[in-house]
């Protein structure tokens, strides 16, 4: 029987299969399959979804380098569905985050997270890491996940083919989430959480059908010294629980459904 | 006779590759994307579809996949969660691997899900030298080969000796 326990039945299996199976693996469990034997050596070059996450690294940052440096060079696929990275950010790791949008732009990248954390929540404004233009206009993009960065677009956003953003602790202003609904025609779910900086959200003339918001951040509360709490008046509760600041809101958007408009894609 | 079975009758007849015939409802041969392009194809007049892969306990196994999710598509997808997990549960590796190509050739998304997930668990967080033992695979490196490789993404092999 070919079910003979000894065989080496895994590497028989086709190759579109045992990529498959390494897609459900973290990136570091895949790429060392290389090492079982020559048939494995180049398998996980060709998964369509890396997703960095420093959850599963002991020795995470120089890991995140390693990883953009030598791994991304040599991946194969032609066409990446999915690519994200989820660490404890330092600024000194700018140049590698922006290798890595870099190339999953260049792979024509469906779906994109760059979730950055930090030790304190409240990793000051300025040396946040700041999202590059060529992010701006790009429209393989489907569904975009961005927390605790900056995004100042500085011209036009052209994301025609995203259907999905999601937005947190990040200031944004009113001119950038208008930027941001301008340049998104199909946007269907947008979500914002622990958020500020506007004050108006126009969702006429857009084809958002659901709308999530969550914690909403009054006033600037980073780096600012003029609205006072006593850093040490520990029993204030705090700020993020405060009464408005948890609604979550879903709106099914029942007027703009029907006026998305049909020339949208050619005349902008 | 199964000649008499008509077009539109809703069933086909499947056979394995040891020959055996198992007689499918069209709405659960449609999970099959494989078998669904057939009968969209009109192929189904065929009295009989020869899977030559597949031998009759995977194929039982597959089909009783199929009408499970074909069933209850519209119930609780909780229901076929557990049916899911419940389903894999002790099954030995060479079922699994004849199951998982199955459902790749007969391209049941689901099915190859579900079992790809399986394997990669049992890859999961150990080290290759480990993997290889379980899986069997033969080592056809040299042990200067395999320096070299995992000196290229040492990063990853980090905590594993």
């Amino acid at each position: 029987m070919a079910d003979d326990d000894d065989d080496d039945r895994i590497t028989a299996l086709p190759e579109s299969v045992l990529v498959h199976i390494l897609s459900f693996l973290p990136i570091h469990d895949a790429i060392k399959t290389e090492a079982l034997s020559k048939r494995w050596q180049f398998l996980w070059t060709y998964l369509p979804s890396i997703q960095f996450r420093q959850a599963n690294y002991p020795t995470a940052n120089e890991g995140l380098v390693g990883f953009v440096d030598n791994t991304l060079a040599v991946f194969n696929c032609s066409k990446l569905e999915k690519f994200g990275v989820d660490f404890d950010y330092e600024p000194h790791f700018a140049p590698n985050v922006n290798s890595g949008i870099q190339f999953a732009a260049g792979k024509g990248v469906e779906e994109l997270f760059l979730e950055f954390d930090s030790v304190a929540d409240d990793l000051y404004e300025d040396v946040r890491y700041e999202l590059p233009q060529v992010l701006y206009t790009n429209s393989s993009f489907e569904r975009l996940r961005f927390s605790l960065c900056r995004v100042i677009p500085k011209g036009n956003v052209v994301w025609n083919s995203l259907k999905k953003l999601s937005v947190g602790y990040v200031k944004l202003s009113d001119g950038v989430i208008e930027k941001i609904l301008a340049g998104s025609p199909v946007l269907e779910v947008l979500e914002l959480y622990n958020y500020w900086g506007f004050s108006r959200l126009d969702l006429s003339n857009t084809s958002v059908k659901k709308l999530i918001l969550k914690e909403f951040w009054e006033g600037d509360d980073e780096n600012d010294d003029s609205e006072e709490d006593d850093e040490d008046d520990e029993h204030d509760d705090s700020e993020e629980d405060d009464d408005n600041d948890s609604e979550e809101e879903e709106s099914d958007g029942e007027d703009h459904d029907s006026e998305e408009e049909e020339d949208d894609g050619g005349t902008r | 006779m199964a000649s008499s079975i008509e077009n539109n009758n809703e069933k086909l007849t499947l056979k394995s590759s040891d020959g055996e015939e198992f007689l499918v409802e069209k709405h659960v041969a449609l999970q099959s994307t494989l078998l669904q392009n057939m009968l969209d194809s009109d192929c189904s007049s065929a009295d009989v579809i020869p899977l030559p892969k597949i031998d009759a306990r995977t194929l039982a196994l597959v089909l009783g996949y199929c009408k499970k999710h074909a069933d209850a598509s519209s119930s609780k997808q909780g229901e076929l969660n557990s049916f899911d997990s419940e389903f894999l549960k002790d099954m030995d590796m060479g079922a699994l691997f004849n199951l998982v190509l199955a459902a790749n050739f007969m391209e049941i998304k689901g099915l190859l899900d579900i079992a790809a997930q399986k394997i990669a668990d049992t890859i999961k967080d150990k080290p290759h030298q480990e993997v290889r033992e379980i899986f069997h695979v033969e080592n056809d490196y040299t042990p200067e080969e395999e320096a070299a490789v995992r000196e290229e993404n040492r990063w990853a092999f980090e905590g594993f000796p």
